[in-house]
């Protein structure tokens, strides 16, 4: 057993309104450079939807992540043989297109506009030309499904669910959406780090955050290629790419992330997991179906003494297993099962966890009547009828069944296909309610509730501690972070007694001074 | 008086027979120096024409004009010079540098040695029976690793370049003696290994001529390699070269559409901004 530590992080989606905020925290932190307009380290994507860059999650086009092959697995877009095939072109890259052409406003024209009979306009500005655009494309240009069917429509997940169920998603008065925010999934079997020719990118030992060595990066854009969360960013300025770090700098003090810090919804958390690094090819290569189960069966349960034992063999530091054992992200993920990974089947192994949300799922449409339509007020045009959202709580897990967001579709998402898996998780969300409202509201018979708890496999004991966790959790049982332990770092490599007695410790490099 | 009559007339003998006797045999001396490696007198060609009867064929100035310098007549057009050099493969006749009196007698000479009979038979081949390692031998000698018994320079020290032929008016060097066999035949490149014509090579081998193996090795070595020459004469292009080639390219533009069929070639949001720009238009 090889045990290491890992930071990972759970989304609850279903707290997320998506505010954009997380974007707008971390773009201020670490984008807002030359070369880098373009780069949303932290973004927020409505699904269904293409997302950013469009279509990212279609690996066809992309040939991100990994594919199975002779047992094991293999690069889809890099590795040696298609590196020579391809030597110095690198075919299946993101253009600047595929994202969005950066821009800004003039806005010193509205300040300094002369006295005018009109109002003075600020004209879009590219911030990669500097000259004026038309804007035709942005970060989250399909938000809240605007934009035309090229959007939404063309939503890759889409992909095995019949005409029918699709039509069905994008009725107007069956129309349901949520919000996806993403940021670098820190992979336990990073596509990145395996594709990069020059070895510039790594995975950190003490905490599992991946980053590109921005001395060592050449270029070759391959980490760009091969991510299949399109996360690996090219700066077209220094030449260099970039990608979430997940604010090493700011964990490396106990901060939280910027983009978690500022989450409106609270919907994020973060904590150590402990997982056995022994089974990542294994985990990686097996069939899509059993991959969520491998993936979630490599992280170890940070109490059993013998996971303990081989985590201090390993290294890994007592306040770091103390951290795991705190871990909010361990309780979500493993010991409640409520979170799963994103797009399982790119073989990454992400250790970024959603909790699906139930919120499209809660309102269905129980009624099929086209004669209804006749009631519609012409001119007011809404309709005077209760039944198209039906969110009574009577036949529950037949509504899941039925709901307005086919499950197929969360289960492309989440659960790599499974749909059974998406719908437990949905079941819990839905027995913690239910728990809750017999308390709280007290309309729910406690039979009900138990039928409900117990159909979700969970007891009254464990409802209440995920209530608490989603409801009620304060910064610190939201964000468990371990001490980074620098100084031991510090200690591989420098001996610190040379400088006991002066200002500070840690990797420090000369100030620049002036310009 | 008789007695002195005798002796006189004795010694005129003798000295009239040493005339008569040693005046043809300069002449033919210097014909076999200058001019028998590549001419006979009745016995066929060899490099140049068989010389029987020529006295008759041409005018005798002509013939002291052509033999004093053919390539001056050549330059100058004159029509049969042209044809004759047309004829024996453009291999140059050396000037002999010998006085118009010289020539005169080598042209006598051949007058007085041309016959009716002319035998067209080929010289016979000496190189039938070559062996790989005769081959090898001649590459050997050529290319100077193993020397020559007599001492003589090996052949690649002027015949290095296999692109330049080149002359001057007092020295004629091919360096380029690939197509040799070709322009010559067996007999007419034994004939200049037995004994050098050119003057630059005549001097190199001045008393150290080849050994008749030498001779054979070489003669093997050249047959082989001047199908194999760098320099070879383009023949034209062969039949159909252009349809191949069309017809190659449209292969590998098929082969590489194939190869490239799946690769991303434009922005996924291209059909979008083109449909934008029309609905904007």
């Amino acid at each position: 057993m090889d045990v290491r530590a890992q930071i990972s992080m759970v989304f609850h989606l279903d707290k997320c309104i998506g505010c954009h905020t997380c974007s707008i925290a971390c773009k201020n932190i670490w984008t807002d450079r030359k070369g880098a307009e373009y780069q949303w380290w932290n973004n927020v994507e409505t699904k269904p939807g293409t997302g950013y860059p469009t279509k990212w999650e279609d690996q066809d086009i992309y040939k991100g992540g990994w594919e199975k092959k002779n047992g094991s697995i293999d690069l889809k877009g890099a590795g040696k043989k298609k590196g020579l095939l391809n030597i110095f072109h690198n075919p299946n890259l993101p253009v600047i297109d595929d994202y969005y052409e950066p821009f800004t406003y003039k806005y010193l024209d509205l300040i300094e506009s002369p006295a005018m009979d009109d109002q003075p306009t600020a004209r879009p500005v590219s911030l990669i030309t500097g000259k004026p655009i038309d804007i035709k494309m942005g970060p989250n240009w399909d938000d809240d499904l605007s934009g035309t069917p090229d959007y939404a429509r063309k939503d890759p997940n889409l992909h095995d669910l019949s005409p029918a169920e699709q039509e069905a998603m994008f009725q107007l008065e069956r129309m349901a959406f949520f919000y996806l925010p993403r940021i670098c999934n820190h992979c336990l079997n990073p596509a990145c780090v395996a594709s990069c020719p020059s070895g510039a990118i790594y995975k950190r030992g003490e905490d599992g955050i991946v980053l590109i060595n921005q001395k060592v990066c050449r270029a070759w854009r391959m980490c760009v290629t091969a991510c299949p969360y399109k996360k690996s960013y090219y700066n077209w300025h220094t030449g260099k790419s970039e990608k979430c770090i997940l604010c090493y700098p700011r964990l490396e003090a106990g901060y939280a992330p910027a983009c978690m810090h500022s989450c409106v919804g609270r919907i994020r958390y973060l904590g150590v997991i402990l997982y056995d690094a022994g089974q990542i090819e294994n985990a990686a290569s097996d069939e899509t179906e059993s991959l969520v189960d491998r993936q979630l069966n490599m992280l170890l349960d940070p109490f059993d003494p013998g996971v303990i034992e081989a985590a201090k063999e390993n290294g890994v530091a007592d306040s770091t297993i103390k951290a795991a054992q705190d871990s909010p992200t361990y309780r979500f993920v493993k010991e409640w099962g409520m979170a799963l990974p994103l797009h399982a089947e790119f073989r990454t192994l992400p250790m970024l966890f959603y909790v699906p949300p139930l919120l499209p799922v809660m309102a269905s449409l129980s009624k099929q009547d086209t004669s209804q339509g006749e009631k519609m007020d012409p001119i007011a045009k809404f309709w005077n009828d209760t039944w198209l959202y039906d969110t009574s709580t009577e036949d529950l897990w037949g509504t899941i069944d039925q709901a307005r967001f086919p499950l197929k579709y969360m289960a492309n998402l989440f659960a790599a296909g499974d749909e059974e898996k998406v719908k437990l998780v949905l079941k819990k969300l839905m027995a913690v309610r239910i728990h809750r409202r017999g308390i709280t509201v007290g309309d729910i018979a406690p039979e009900k509730v138990e039928t409900a708890l117990r159909e979700a496999g969970m007891d009254a004991e464990t409802a209440d501690a995920i209530y608490k966790l989603t409801s009620l959790a304060k910064f610190d049982d939201r964000f468990v972070i371990p001490p980074a332990h620098r100084e031991q770092a510090i200690e591989m490599l420098e001996f610190t007694g040379d400088t006991k007695g002066s200002i500070g410790f840690g990797f420090k490099e000369n100030a620049e001074r002036g310009l | 008086m008789g007695k002195s009559f005798f002796i006189l007339a004795f010694f005129s003998l003798i000295l009239a027979g040493q005339v008569s006797a040693q005046a043809p045999s300069e002449t033919e001396a210097l014909f076999k120096l200058k001019c028998s490696i590549c001419h006979t007198i009745g016995k066929g060609k060899l490099i140049g024409p068989d010389l029987n009867n020529v006295h008759q064929r041409r005018p005798e100035d002509w013939l002291l004009n052509f033999v004093r310098s053919s390539q001056k007549m050549i330059q100058s057009g004159d029509a049969t010079a042209v044809a004759l050099f047309e004829e024996h493969n453009k291999v140059v006749m050396p000037d002999p540098l010998i006085s118009d009196a010289e020539i005169t007698s080598i042209l006598s000479y051949i007058g007085e040695n041309s016959g009716a009979a002319v035998s067209a038979g080929p010289v016979a081949s000496i190189i039938g029976d070559a062996t790989p390692e005769d081959l090898e031998n001649g590459q050997n000698l050529f290319e100077g690793r193993v020397r020559l018994t007599n001492g003589g320079p090996a052949c690649i020290s002027c015949h290095n370049d296999l692109s330049t032929a080149f002359f001057s008016e007092n020295s004629y060097s091919v360096k380029d003696i690939s197509q040799s066999f070709t322009n010559l035949g067996e007999a007419g490149v034994r004939a200049i290994l037995e004994n050098p014509p050119f003057p630059v090579m005549k001097q190199a081998f001045e008393g150290k001529l080849l050994e008749q193996q030498e001779v054979h090795d070489l003669l093997v070595f050249l047959k082989n390699s001047t199908p194999k020459s760098t320099a070879q004469a383009q023949t034209g292009l062969p039949s159909g070269f252009l349809l191949y080639g069309v017809m190659g390219a449209g292969a590998l533009v098929l082969l590489i559409s194939g190869f490239w069929y799946s690769r991303k070639n434009r922005s996924v949001n291209h059909g979008i901004y083109k449909r934008q720009i029309k609905s904007f238009n």
